[in-house]
């Protein structure tokens, strides 16, 4: 598709209504960008930051670990700058060393060094979700039925063990963090930053889950209500009576998980989600060069802040998005960070690129 | 250097720009005791005749009545020494500028001193950069304000002037640093060298020339300052060490770094307005400094152009731009103004702030849709002048052509005064134009002082200045050929040698100027027909480098040829206008076979060999490095060959076309070439002309059919960022033989050229008032064809009477 025409499709979706929000090609993800594209740099810096040469994505601060999330990022940029070979490489050291369970779903966490390494075989939704996302958008790009299988699979797999009904009346479904773990005596544990509308509607739409289209948006429509009272939440408790605080385990702020449903919102064109307009006033208040990573929910007062450029990319990307004047630019993408912001930091370039052609880094 | 074949060949100059206060009506001294009290009258009108006072006894009611003068001294012209005056006097360097849009001056004394101890700029500070005043510097370095390199002011000579204007933005407080980069030639004298600083009309210091080596910055507290553009003025004095003369003057400069000069202020003062987008792309573009523009590989090239000819219709001056990919790493990140052109799905312009505190302009476009309206974002606000008409016929003042004085006061001095004749204008024969100069010079200049009147390079009177000084002289009436005038631009050159005396001891101080030529002076060029005759320069005059095109195979597509053509875009405007518009094309030799090439019969291997990459011997034959002109004269080509004094030892050919003269048919066509050629002018073929040059580039215009399309031909050793640099000096440079058909750019960077001295030809009917006229441009176009055609006519003349004288001749009629 010509790039300017791609752009005004999905500036056109932008402003339309739920659900052409997410939609943006029958292609999903892949390949967005051509070889020659000067964002390619940035995804070569990141491959050399995050990933080793057998595939595998390495969260330097989390004991070196990989998970299902690192996975499953790394699975989608690869998709997103049409890189095979990284493709094929990511590919196959998950499916060798987190396809453990049973089902289609991917083990959370391997770890370096420890026997064995796969000590929980729960799974990360979020992980699937994104690694499911690469496959089937992959797989419609290339013909590559093998990939539509396998990612159908894992979108079933989400659909049997993470998509359950809402204990709130009129609450839909929710997407549980992982198949085990997240029940509660009056309801279940969410992470609102692992609803990707995009991703899940792009999935449903490649695969014929229909499910994940749903519990999007039955998941925007959750956030929409956190919104009114605060920022979303990292961690949430669903019941009857509507969602709570989670418990005291779960981080009651609006942090490095929150932060990500801005963005993710963004990616998905959801300009107008009240949790992006309350992240962007909150993130307003502090140095751009320094931003927020962790906020008082509901006061919005700041708690935490980072260098790290990768946040000052969500932060500038959704300020941008969202259209406030002033917003600071997206800076250059950077090694200078670990595994966590540089993603962040190169998903936010890739939704400007994609989506916001108003918010160059200029 | 085909202008400089005067007395002081290789000495170019530029006369001190024109009086502080031109508006102003000059005071002219000529005794020592002359008032010098500010007397002068403001008049609306510059060619306002100037106040001359004759005797130290004048009565002056004028001038007393005038003393009230809202700001400034008068300006003066002093011919004889006065008490108490010395040429660092501002008032005595100062010159107007125009054209510019000044913030008032300050109202009572600016108090400013140099002060070293004053702290540096922050190291995130912006520098306000200083910005010549257009025009009042030579983007060479010559005599008195030129650049020596980009973004380094020099000033040279015994007195000099820099005329700037800092812009501040709203919120800045009148009292600032002012930081001045500084540094000085090792001829110059530091105890007789300084520079006089004047912020907005009003000193603001006095810096020691001192500083010999590297740049030393010298920062001085100054107050007045204005939001808006203040005026900044330099006004040098120096000295040499051991001379004094003509050669001493060039040696002793100073220069002014300004990409470290100026005002520093906080990035954030600057705004996102347009006000503040101008401040951020000067504060970026001073001292040579890229502006870069952010674009996807796809952007239409023209879009970037356009937007590169608004930035420098903005700036008035030629910025640097850098073509950058977005989420390019090479992206400066401590750029102050940058440009992105971003493929959108609506028509939007806006100012953003960028990375490193940048202020960017965002120019969002959708696909087939012209560029959007900049005009509220880069409002065109600082032209160069136009080049002055001079209309024929009618003798014209100075003043009228923008120059209401000349003041020159350094012992090697240049004052070029530009102006154009009409695209039709047409004498080739002895008609007679006429300078009546209005002049006076300094008494006592040392013996052998020299003034040359030049016209288009070429001197036409030469006056001494070494006796009857002190005085304006009587009006002095300089006659001289027309036909050394070009329709198009043309050159009047002031040029003033005066000896040091003595020359071997520094020079004296002087109390008084050394030359004046008043605007009154008058410019007379007769008026002709209307006819031209093709000229490549004159088209070239016409060219707008929005039609400049790069043929693919010279790499059309390539970041290079990209770069010339925003280069061309922004650097080439039209000089005049021309009836038609010019185009030039670019083509590699690749694309050759594209170049029209008329009847001259070149081939492509002429062309080659003119272009060929020459390697540099170690040693330099002797032969090649003393070319000769050959050492016999067998045809009219070796005698344009040795006019020309070019080296045809390297024309092999010639055996050849000897042989060839020795067989019946090449005798045949031998003779009757020959004769073509003396018929017509042009004497030497483009072939042979091509074989006895070598360059890097040649300019041709050889389709008669299509003058207006000129083709620049590339060789291998040619930089196209050079291209419109060489060819803007080429089209301003009048003193070039003309007409021109070709024009070869040697590898020393000059234009040789090649005429085929096409026929003039006629605009207009015929009449008895332009006949005489018109024959006479014929006849000195090739006067052996005319003279040939008068005989044919006479003879055909003779022919009736003979046959009437025949038929009616009697049968055994002795008659």
């Amino acid at each position: 598709m010509n790039r300017r025409r791609f752009i005004g499709v999905v500036l056109g979706a932008a402003t339309a209504p739920w659900p052409a929000v997410a939609a943006r090609s029958p292609n999903g993800i892949a390949a967005l960008f051509a070889p020659d594209h000067p964002l390619q740099a940035a995804w070569t810096a990141w491959k050399t930051l995050c990933l080793l040469p057998e595939g595998r994505v390495v969260d330097g601060p989390q004991s070196a670990s990989s998970h299902s999330e690192g996975q499953g990022y790394a699975l989608t940029l690869a998709a997103a700058f049409d890189d095979p070979e990284a493709f094929e490489r990511i590919m196959d050291w998950t499916e060798a060393h987190l396809a453990v369970r049973d089902d289609a779903l991917l083990a959370w966490r391997w770890m370096p060094g420890e026997t064995p390494p796969v000590a929980d075989k729960n799974n990360a939704s979020d992980g699937d979700l994104f690694y499911a996302w690469a496959l089937a958008s992959v797989g419609a790009h290339h013909k590559r039925p093998d990939l539509t299988k396998r990612a159908t699979a894992i979108a079933r797999a989400l659909k049997a063990e993470c998509i359950v009904k809402s204990p709130a009346k009129g609450g839909g479904t929710l997407f549980l963090p992982g198949a085990v773990g997240f029940a509660t005596d009056a309801g279940f544990i969410v992470n609102p930053s692992y609803t990707m509308p995009r991703a899940m509607v792009d999935l449903a739409r490649a695969t014929g889950v229909r499910a994940l289209e749903d519990v999007a948006k039955n998941g925007v429509a959750l956030m929409a209500d956190m919104a009114q009272t605060g920022l979303i939440p990292d961690w949430a408790e669903i019941t009857a009576k509507g969602w709570q605080s989670a418990p005291q385990r779960f981080s009651p702020y609006a942090g490095y998980e929150s932060m990500r449903t801005s963005l993710f919102a963004a990616w998905s064109g959801d300009t107008a989600a009240p949790g992006l307009a309350r992240y962007v006033v909150a993130s307003a208040a502090g140095d751009p060069a320094n931003p927020a990573t962790r906020f008082d929910r509901t006061s919005g007062a700041v708690l935490e802040t980072s260098t790290h450029p990768g946040y000052q990319a969500v932060a500038a990307l959704v300020a941008c998005a969202a259209g406030r004047k002033g917003a600071p630019p997206i800076p250059p993408f950077s090694v200078d960070q670990p595994y966590y912001p540089a993603t962040l930091h190169l998903m936010s370039l890739i939704a400007q690129a994609e989506v916001y052609p108003q918010c160059m880094p200029v | 250097m085909t202008r400089m074949r005067g007395l002081w060949v290789g000495l170019i100059g530029l006369a001190m720009p024109v009086g502080l206060w031109a508006q102003e009506a000059p005071l002219i001294s000529l005794v020592p005791d002359a008032p010098m009290a500010p007397m002068a009258q403001p008049l609306a009108e510059t060619s306002q005749p100037p106040l001359i006072v004759l005797t130290p006894e004048a009565t002056l009611p004028v001038a007393v009545a005038q003393t009230e003068v809202p700001k400034g001294p008068a300006p003066l012209i002093t011919l004889v020494p006065a008490a108490g005056m010395s040429l660092t006097d501002p008032t005595r360097l100062g010159a107007s500028p125009e054209g510019v849009v000044l913030a008032a001056a300050p109202e009572g004394t600016v108090q400013a001193a140099l002060v070293p101890t004053l702290p540096a700029p922050a190291a995130t500070d912006w520098m306000m950069p200083l910005i010549p005043v257009a025009g009042t510097a030579t983007p060479v370095t010559r005599i008195g304000a030129g650049m020596s390199q980009p973004g380094i002011l020099r000033l040279t000579g015994e007195v000099a002037e820099a005329q700037m204007t800092v812009t501040l933005p709203e919120g800045t407080p009148a009292s600032m640093i002012l930081t001045v980069a500084l540094r000085s030639s090792v001829n110059n004298l530091p105890e007789k060298s300084e520079i006089l600083v004047m912020v907005n009309d009003v000193k603001a210091g006095v810096i020691p020339l001192e500083s010999i080596g590297p740049f030393v910055d010298y920062r001085l507290a100054v107050n007045g300052l204005v939001p808006g553009a203040n005026r900044i003025q330099f006004l040098a004095r120096q000295a040499h060490r051991i001379f004094c003369g003509p050669e001493a003057s060039f040696g002793i400069w100073t220069e002014i770094d300004l990409g470290k000069s100026g005002i520093p202020v906080a990035p954030v003062l600057v705004p996102l307005t347009p006000s503040g987008l101008m401040i951020a792309l000067q504060a970026q573009t001073a001292g040579g400094g890229v502006v870069e523009v952010l674009a996807d590989a796809d952007t239409d090239a023209r879009m970037i152009r356009e937007v590169a000819r608004a930035l420098s219709d903005a700036l008035g001056y030629t910025p640097r731009l850098k073509v950058v990919p977005f989420y390019a790493p090479e992206m400066d990140l401590t750029a102050k103004a940058r440009v992105a052109i971003v493929a959108a799905v609506q028509d939007q312009v806006s100012i953003r702030r960028g990375t490193g505190e940048a202020a960017v302009l965002q120019i969002e476009y959708t696909a087939d849709a012209p560029l959007p309206d900049l005009s509220l974002f880069l409002p065109v606000q600082q032209i160069a002048p136009a080049i002055p008409v001079l209309k024929p016929g009618v003798a014209t003042p100075l003043a009228a052509l923008g120059v209401p004085q000349i003041i020159g006061n350094t012992h090697y001095f240049r004052r070029d005064v530009d102006f154009t004749l009409p695209d039709d204008w047409l004498l080739l024969a002895s008609q007679k134009a006429e300078f009546e100069i209005n002049y006076g010079f300094s008494e006592g200049l040392a013996e052998g002082g020299l003034l040359l009147i030049k016209v288009n390079g070429q001197t036409v009177r030469l006056l001494p200045l070494d006796r009857e000084g002190g005085k304006i002289l009587p009006p002095l009436k300089i006659s001289f050929l027309a036909s050394r005038l070009h329709p198009g631009l043309n050159t009047l050159t002031f040029e003033m040698a005066v000896p040091g005396d003595p020359a071997l001891m520094p020079c004296v101080s002087r109390e008084t100027d050394m030359l004046a030529v008043l605007g009154e002076s008058t410019l007379y060029v007769p008026a002709s027909p209307r006819m031209t005759q093709s000229d490549i320069a004159r088209s070239l005059t016409g060219l707008d480098g929005v039609d400049v095109t790069i043929h693919s195979a010279a790499g059309a597509e390539a970041a290079p040829a990209q770069a010339a053509i925003l280069d061309m875009e922004m650097q080439l405007r039209p000089l005049m206008s021309l009836p038609r518009r010019t185009s030039l094309h670019v083509v590699s030799m690749d694309d050759v076979g594209l170049i029209p090439m008329g009847d001259t019969r070149v081939s492509r291997n002429d062309l080659q060999s003119a272009l060929d990459p020459v390697p540099l011997p170690s040693v330099i034959p002797a032969v090649l490095a003393v070319p000769e002109p050959p050492k016999f004269r067998l045809s009219a080509e070796d005698l344009g060959a040795q006019a020309a004094g070019v080296n045809t030892d390297r024309d092999t050919s010639f055996l050849a076309t000897l042989a060839s003269t020795f067989t019946p048919g090449g005798w045949v066509a031998s003779t009757a070439t020959d004769g073509y050629r003396a018929a017509m002018p042009g004497s030497v073929s483009l072939k042979r002309w091509l074989a006895l040059h070598q360059g890097q580039a040649i300019l041709l215009q050889l389709d008669p059919a299509t003058p207006d399309d000129l083709w620049l031909l590339t060789g291998p050793d040619m930089n196209l960022a050079d291209i419109a640099p060489k060819l803007d000096a080429f089209r301003r440079d009048a003193s070039h033989a003309a007409p021109a058909q070709a024009a070869l750019l040697t590898r020393h960077g000059t234009w040789v050229t090649w005429s085929q001295n096409r026929a003039p030809k006629l605009l207009e009917s015929w009449s008895f008032g332009n006949l005489r006229t018109v024959l006479g441009n014929y006849a000195s176009w090739s006067p052996m064809l005319f003279t040939a055609l008068s005989l044919l006519f006479a003879l055909l003349s003779v022919f009736p009477a003979i046959v009437f004288v025949l038929v009616t001749r009697q049968a055994g009629s002795r008659t």
